[in-house]
């Protein structure tokens, strides 16, 4: 658990004279400024963390030496060795961790270079590219939620408004989570803002740390489902789906529209959501009787009482909703800008022009002090993105794939279905042995593209499913990092996250395989 | 560019084409190469269609031209508007302009006689005669990098890397159906990045017009680009250098893992 002290939300409402202790506990878990992202957390490692460390970075060294002095293999060039070499380098020590993950991203950036691998210009030109940027301005636009209580009002009033029974509690966040991830790429932020949410109502139904119920492990996991799984119904649901995004139109020479990948996405995730939502609660974690209604004598009125002390809508509150409606509007429309304007607004032109207005002053919303962006995310992206565009680039994925497709005996002949049927499992369940999504889309969607466009198929057939399960990262507490702060709770053990999680990637994998032969169809996304 | 669309322009018409045209370029350590044109020439006749073809001469050459395969052909080296080609021909119907310009180029080549063969007068492409292979040694393909140095006025690429460039442009006055580029390395060598090629892939293409093998021990590159038509060009551009194994870094690495592993055990100090 991160423990960051920060001063108070100066927007956050003040308790009131006489007011229960409780409402003031409250008001301090929805004080959402005391969780800042630009801060890297202080964690103590276990015991297997500390020897994973020690022996990652070693380990990591090995490979590397390994790599770069066997006999350059046929096929290969001397900057694809070097390229292949660091990348695995890198890859050991992003999973093992025995160095920050975005310092390992600077010595890959620098070894790139130093290793006459990929050339410097093009090396430093990743951190240009529209990717960071897009999420560099998200951060910056998900900053005025959190300044303004945006979110906590919206929280608040869908939690309040449908929370009445524990199926409808359930619902009611699996309702926040789909309308934060369209807002909020970051998935880590969407779990600390509502996590304090998550943590009343576990209360109010009396599941606790010491003495978890099957109420707190639905309602965690359905969270954690929720959080990652929404993700993946839009395009900009997280910094990894922007990746892919950008493989496909870079590998693939493929445009991805974003309401392409909406009308792709949100129909496999809301349907697997909506079977998660009854296969915990009716049958994995069946609820008790005592389970089903709150523990706490007006427990929901509490949380009613929390949004009514915030009074009506705040004029910077308004400011932030016309904001992102504008920006929303523009993501949404994307389509028809052409015929509209006579030209496109990219999604990171949209953002742009809604944090331009942010920081504008009079107008705006935020100081330049107050946009919370972690910019050692963006190194870590910058350093992975350099790292697979050169793989790509010295053609050391092409003969990675080629290695992969001889092996498989996979050929033309090959059967579609087939293919999509295996990238689909590959893609899902490979998240079980990988801590970074970022790094599961930059090591198999690559790959993905490439095993398509050898095979004579359109990138985009199989690679845009494929990344629509990018962000299910739901099997393990070290899959992804809102799974490690919601473990991190103690409502839940490793088993219930395995089980619900690859139970639910197991509904979302047959869910696809519907989908690729009837729905994706239809929107042309497979031939 | 100018001068190839002269010699598109006044060329040989277009009328047959050349099934297949391969272009093998064998390196030497010191810079110079075999290079070898198999061309396949059976195609059906065409009426009026004026003799020989000119393939492209990128580089100087050395020694004779050898033929192999069909017989009564000519080889000979020509030069036109200051870039220079390889003239194929009938024995009989050696083009006039052919001028060997060199002193070190020979004379024409002739291949081994054949009393059937020597006697069209026609144009070999539209002959149906089979097959053809030109030898010849290039002096020249690459400087090495002791060559950079001695010169003095050029800079010597970083982390050792010797420049490679070779472009084919399609002067034959045929369209070719089936062209490829293969050249192979130095044993020793190998290809550091492919920097530049062309043709580059359409977006429909579902793969790379390029790929990496060998040729026997030593690397070599394929350029294998959809046919060309008359004044296509095929063309790469690669770094190469010496292999070697990084002696001095992999110690490093070892020490510093060694280093890692007593300092940082967990438990320990």
């Amino acid at each position: 658990m991160s423990h960051v002290t920060l001063a108070p939300s100066p927007h956050a409402p003040r308790p009131l004279a006489g007011e229960p202790t409780a409402a003031e506990e409250l008001d301090e878990l929805l004080d959402l400024d005391r969780h800042k992202l630009s801060v890297i957390p202080k964690k103590e490692p276990t015991p297997g963390e500390r020897w994973m460390k020690y022996f990652g970075l070693p380990g990591g060294l090995l490979i590397f030496a390994l790599l770069v002095s066997v006999p350059t293999p046929t096929g290969l060039t001397g900057a694809g060795q070097a390229v292949l070499a660091l990348f695995s380098m890198c890859l050991v020590w992003w999973v093992t961790e025995p160095i920050a993950t975005h310092v390992t991203s600077l010595i890959l950036i620098a070894g790139l270079v130093l290793m006459n691998a990929w050339e410097q210009d093009k090396v430093l030109a990743v951190l240009g590219l529209d990717v960071i940027w897009l999420n560099i301005t998200a951060f910056i636009l998900s900053s005025i939620l959190v300044k303004t209580n945006l979110a906590r009002r919206l929280a608040l009033t869908m939690f309040v408004a449908f929370g009445g029974s524990a199926v409808q509690t359930f619902g009611a966040f699996l309702g926040v989570q789909l309308v934060l991830a369209a807002f909020i790429p970051a998935t880590a932020a969407r779990a600390v803002m509502t996590l304090p949410l998550m943590m009343v109502a576990a209360a109010i139904y009396g599941s606790t740390a010491g003495q978890p119920t099957n109420f707190g492990r639905n309602l965690f996991l359905l969270n954690l489902l929720g959080i990652n799984i929404f993700s993946s119904a839009f395009m900009t649901g997280s910094a990894a789906n922007l990746n892919a995004v950008t493989f496909m139109e870079s590998m693939g020479g493929e445009k991805i529209y974003y309401t392409t990948w909406l009308l792709g996405g949100l129909p496999v995730a809301l349907i697997t959501m909506l079977a998660a939502w009854w296969l915990g609660p009716g049958w994995l974690f069946p609820l008790a009787e005592k389970d089903r209604t709150p523990h706490i004598q007006g427990g929901i009125d509490a949380l009613r009482r929390q949004r009514d002390r915030m009074g009506p809508m705040s004029f910077a509150e308004k400011k932030a909703a016309v904001l992102f409606g504008f920006v929303l509007i523009l993501w949404t429309t994307d389509q028809f800008h052409l015929s509209l304007f006579g030209f496109e607004i990219e999604a990171v032109i949209a953002a742009l022009l809604g944090a331009i207005i942010t920081f504008l002053p009079g107008v705006g919303l935020l100081q330049w002090n107050e946009a919370d962006i972690p910019w050692h995310l963006m190194i870590f992206s910058a350093g992975a993105y350099a790292g697979g565009m050169a793989l790509d680039q010295s053609g050391a994925a092409r003969w990675a794939i080629e290695g992969v497709l001889g092996f498989f005996h996979i050929t033309r002949e090959t059967p579609f279905w087939a293919l999509y049927a295996g990238a689909m499992a590959l893609m899902i369940y490979s998240h079980l042995f990988f801590t970074s999504k970022t790094m599961r889309t930059m090591i198999i969607i690559p790959f993905v593209i490439l095993t398509a466009k050898t095979l004579g198929y359109k990138a985009s057939s199989l690679a845009l499913p494929a990344a629509f399960t990018i962000d299910w990262v739901v099997g393990l507490p070290i899959s992804a990092k809102p799974n490690v702060i919601l473990y991190t709770t103690g409502q839940y053990s490793v088993v219930d996250n395995l089980k619900f999680g690859v139970l639910v990637c197991t509904v979302g994998y047959l869910v696809l395989l519907l989908a690729g032969a009837t729905w994706f169809r239809f929107l042309g996304i497979i031939p | 560019m100018v001068v190839v669309l002269a010699l598109v322009l006044t060329g040989p018409a277009a009328r047959g084409e050349i099934p297949a045209l391969h272009e093998v370029i064998e390196l030497a350590p010191d810079g110079s190469a075999r290079v070898a044109y198999h061309l396949q020439v059976a195609v059906p006749p065409a009426a009026g269609a004026p003799t020989g073809l000119r393939l492209p001469l990128p580089f100087a050459q050395t020694g004779p031209f050898l033929l192999e395969g069909a017989t009564g052909w000519t080889a000979s080296r020509t030069e036109d508007g200051g870039v220079a080609f390889l003239d194929l021909a009938p024995a009989a119907t050696q083009t006039p302009a052919t001028t060997p310009t060199d002193a070190a180029a020979p004379a024409p080549a002739t291949a081994p006689t054949d009393a059937a063969a020597q006697a069209p007068a026609t144009n070999p492409i539209d002959a149906g005669a089979g097959s053809i292979t030109v030898r010849f040694d290039a002096p020249h393909l690459f400087k090495t990098r002791e060559e950079i140095a001695a010169g003095g006025k050029e800079k010597p690429l970083p982390f050792g890397d010797i420049s490679l460039a070779h472009t084919f442009v399609n002067t034959s006055g045929h369209a070719i159906a089936s062209f490829s580029l293969v050249i192979a390395l130095p044993e020793g060598f190998i290809f550091q990045a492919l920097d530049e090629y062309s043709p580059k892939p359409g977006k429909s293409d579902p793969g790379f017009p390029y790929r990496f093998a060998r040729l026997g021990e030593r690397h070599s590159l394929e350029l294998l680009p959809p046919p060309l038509r008359i004044g296509d060009r095929a063309s790469v551009k690669a770094r190469i250098r010496e292999a070697s194994r990084p002696w001095l870094l992999l110690v490093a690495l070892a020490a510093l893992a060694l280093a890692w592993l007593l300092r940082f055990r967990p438990g320990g100090p």
